[in-house]
């Protein structure tokens, strides 16, 4: 089973190696646009990825509802806690 | 004048090139082949010209989206378009059956209904399902106030899906399902039944051949490009475009530089990424365009006949030699004789032009990598192998031919493999239809116009529909970010 801790630094890490942000840059409050210039572009590449790496299925919605680091941090975590509650 | 570079002549590049110039840009078109069109492309032998991907195309009436698009960009009056049988456009030949593709929902309806009685109401239904979800594409029916989003759960479901529901009889479900491969390149399991939506409504609309083919398209195109001052370079391969601070500044072939405040790419998004410096787009992007599937490839057969060509003068043919949709998608073999063949007759529908209407195009299914392998590190002289491999397919294939066609006597015969498809286009993988827009890379994960280099602008069939008419459209939608959506739709609406 993953842990909260876990979850979070796989999240963290896609986003410094796949969206080359710098590991400091990458805090649970900072903003998706206005920090990190993360755009509805590279939303639909954020989700590929998010999705191939946890092997969960983000609903679309609720990715484009993100707005903070932290936000995508609580949703991959509650995604992957019912897959494993579902697969236990 | 704003400046535009367009990289790509074939059906995508061409319109956003002429809608830009309508809008008061200056545009130049790069094209790496000798002549335009790409796709478009119709070959001569001894003076006898051969189609390769234009054989017809929907909704080409004048007052259909095709035809206002043709008006709009100013060729309408050129071409001569000749709608094919409305009682029969497409011909589907099965092991024991056969089926005319109709013109028109409800005559399709009708011929459906009266060759599977039992099933009038799922027919009915699945019709209702097939008109609602074509709704759901804006662009196609120019009504940009459904939201881009609503075509989300179309994508998300595939064909095979809902004909499951409504449809029983398996005949019935191979009749409705057996042209998707050829027709878009994607089999039923995998098909969005979107896309499907929105391809059979285009052909519904009426199924139309041009004369003088995709080469006079592309002709007239380019004329009424350079007629408004633009410019088409042929033999000019975008090698590079020039990137600083995150937007695009111009392209380069080779030595040659060509200043641009947008570039419009018509080409794989992975030859786009070719061209762009390594740290243009991150990772993401780049992982997902290098991992994506690009679409099915063909080998085309094109040959002379001596015999009557009539049966084929106002259809195509769809010949499966089996009821099984799976194996129909499977690629033709030296060793078997093919289970499916389309064939079509473009010279036939012109009006007068010697030699021509006795040409036959065929096209087979085919895998790229079958040819890659069989070719090894042979380059462009081609292997032994693969040579065989070449031979043994038209070998099958005239064999089947004799069969079907026995009071036709062969003249000439020659083929293309997915690896010459992909010579002359550039089309990773010699796709016929770029991207394969199945229903893993459809929906919220299809490619978008922009990418994150500001200034560049995707357009082609990979970027939006499969098809003539597909490529068209991305290139409305695309230039749309620039020019105003509403705009365009007021435009062609006017045409
Ligand atoms: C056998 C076959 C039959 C088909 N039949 C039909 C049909 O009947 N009806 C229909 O609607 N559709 C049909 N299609 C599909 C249709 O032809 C295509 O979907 C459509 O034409 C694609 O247009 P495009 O603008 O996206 O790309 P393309 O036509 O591929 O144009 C891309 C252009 O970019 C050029 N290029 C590539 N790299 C570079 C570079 N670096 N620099 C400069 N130029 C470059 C290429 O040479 C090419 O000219 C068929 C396709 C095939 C192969």
């Amino acid at each position: 089973m993953a842990t909260a801790e876990e979850i979070i630094a796989t999240v963290d890490r896609i986003l410094v190696d796949q969206f080359e942000l710098g590991a400091d840059q990458v805090a649970p409050s900072a903003r998706l646009r206005e920090d990190l210039d993360l755009d509805s572009l590279d939303a639909a590449d954020m989700m590929i990825a998010i999705e191939k790496r946890f092997g969960v299925r983000l609903d679309d919605n609720v990715a484009r509802s993100f707005t903070t680091v932290e936000d995508i941090h609580h949703y991959v975590r509650k995604l992957v806690l019912e897959k494993e509650a579902a697969e236990a | 004048m704003p400046q535009a570079v367009i990289v790509g002549s074939g059906m995508g590049g061409l319109t956003a090139a002429l809608l830009l110039q309508k809008h008061g840009w200056q545009v130049q078109v790069l094209e790496r082949h000798y002549r335009p069109g790409g796709f478009l492309h119709r070959f001569f032998r001894q003076g006898i010209g051969y189609d390769t991907g234009f054989h017809y195309v929907g909704s080409a009436g004048p007052d259909q989206l095709f035809g206002r698009a043709m008006k709009h960009l100013g060729v309408y009056d050129r071409l001569r378009f000749s709608e094919l049988d409305p009682e029969g456009f497409d011909w589907l030949w099965f092991p024991d059956r056969q089926f005319r593709v109709p013109a028109g929902f409800e005559r399709w309806k009708a011929a459906l209904t009266a060759a599977f009685p039992d099933e009038s109401q799922g027919i009915a239904n699945f019709a209702e399902e097939l008109r609602r979800a074509s709704r759901a594409y804006g662009w196609f029916h120019l009504d940009l106030s459904t939201p881009p989003e609503s075509v989300l759960p179309w994508e998300e479901c595939s064909l095979q899906q809902v004909v499951e529901r409504h449809l029983k009889h398996p005949q019935l479900r191979a009749i409705v399902c057996g042209q998707t491969a050829p027709l878009y390149g994607i089999v039923p399991a995998e098909a969005p039944f979107g896309l499907h939506a929105v391809v059979t409504d285009h052909f519904q609309q009426g199924a139309y051949s041009v004369d003088g083919g995709g080469d006079r398209l592309a002709r007239e195109l380019v004329r009424e490009l350079r007629a408004g001052g633009g410019k088409l370079h042929l033999r000019t391969p975008a090698t590079a475009i020039d990137v600083r601070e995150g937007v695009a500044q111009g392209v380069w072939s080779g030595e040659r530089y060509f200043p641009a405040d947008l570039v419009v790419t018509d080409i794989h998004p992975s030859l786009v990424l070719d061209l762009l410096p390594a740290q243009a787009v991150r990772p993401a992007y780049r992982d997902r365009v290098r991992n994506s599937r690009v679409g099915a490839a063909h080998i085309g057969v094109y040959f002379r006949v001596e015999g009557d060509l009539s049966v084929l003068k106002r259809r195509n043919l769809y010949r499966f030699r089996s009821w099984d949709v799976e194996e129909m998608a499977l690629p033709a073999s030296p060793e078997a004789p093919p289970s499916f063949y389309f064939l079509a007759a473009p010279g036939a529908r012109e009006q007068g032009r010697a030699g021509t209407e006795q040409v036959l195009v065929a096209i087979l299914t085919a895998e790229h990598k079958i040819f890659e392998q069989l070719n090894g590190e042979s380059g462009e002289t081609r292997s032994e192998a693969y040579r065989a491999a070449k031979a043994g397919i038209e070998g099958q294939f005239r064999a089947v031919l004799a069969e079907d066609f026995p009071q036709w006597k062969v003249l000439a015969m020659e083929s293309s493999t997915p690896l010459s498809t992909q010579h002359y286009t550039g089309a990773p993988g010699g796709a016929i239809y770029g991207h394969y827009h199945s229903v893993a890379q459809m929906g919220r994960y299809r490619y978008s116009s922009r990418i994150k280099v500001r200034g560049v602008l995707q357009v082609g069939h990979a970027i939006g529909f499969p098809g003539i008419c597909g490529a068209m459209m991305s290139a409305y939608v695309g230039c749309a970010e620039i020019l105003g959506g509403e705009t365009l739709v007021a435009e062609l609406k006017a045409a």
